[in-house]
């Protein structure tokens, strides 16, 4: 996938669907989610092929964003 | 180059960003709210776990809060991607940070990019600046 049309699909479609929760995305593909970024990690640890990146992202709510950092 | 905001609930976007930090045998990649009021970048201690970094051996400052408290912040030098570009960062790790996602603050990156917020679009260009 070209990588804008993936920046555009996690910052939709992944931010949508997975609003509140920590998902881990190998190859541009979800493989765990869960409610906490270490375990999230260690599911996909498991799974991804040695050297691949990971990605552990959480996908804040309306609420998480209304800040005054 | 253009960063779509993340859409966070129908129609409300927030300037989030993804960020991959080398750690001692792959890429890890995780996301960053772009604050431009920080001065530092400050990452949740998981974050450090999984690039297997005992964060607390860093260099620790204090740095002022929304609340006018501190938090002690572990600063560590680390191979980082952003917006195409690899160089080494300066990545604060904090587990007084009371939010549960990272910050992208200004050392180490508002000096390599401009960074443009556009609230209308809901997008963020970032453009390189050089090493």
């Amino acid at each position: 996938m070209a990588k804008s049309k993936y920046d555009f699909k996690f910052a939709r479609e992944f931010a949508m669907k997975y609003t509140g929760k920590f998902a881990a995305v190998v190859n541009e593909k979800v493989i765990a989610t869960g409610k906490n970024r270490l375990e999230v990690f260690r599911k996909a640890e498991k799974i991804a092929p040695p050297s691949a990146k990971i990605g552990v992202f959480y996908f804040p709510t309306k609420k998480d964003m209304l800040t005054a950092l | 180059m253009k960063i779509p905001y993340l859409e966070v609930e129908k129609g409300i976007f927030a300037p989030v960003v993804r960020l991959e930090i080398a750690s001692p045998t792959r890429w890890i990649e995780t996301e960053a709210y772009v604050d431009s009021g920080a001065s530092y970048s400050i990452f949740k201690p998981e974050v450090a776990d999984m690039l297997k970094i005992h964060f607390i051996k860093g260099h620790k400052i204090l740095l002022t809060v929304g609340d006018g408290g501190l938090i002690p912040v572990y600063l560590h030098n680390l191979s980082v991607r952003f917006a195409g570009h690899e160089f080494n960062a300066s990545v604060g790790f904090s587990d007084k940070l009371g939010v549960d996602f990272n910050l992208l603050g200004r050392a180490s990156f508002f000096k390599k990019f401009i960074i443009c917020f556009n609230d209308r679009a809901n997008f963020l260009s970032a453009t390189w600046l050089g090493k």
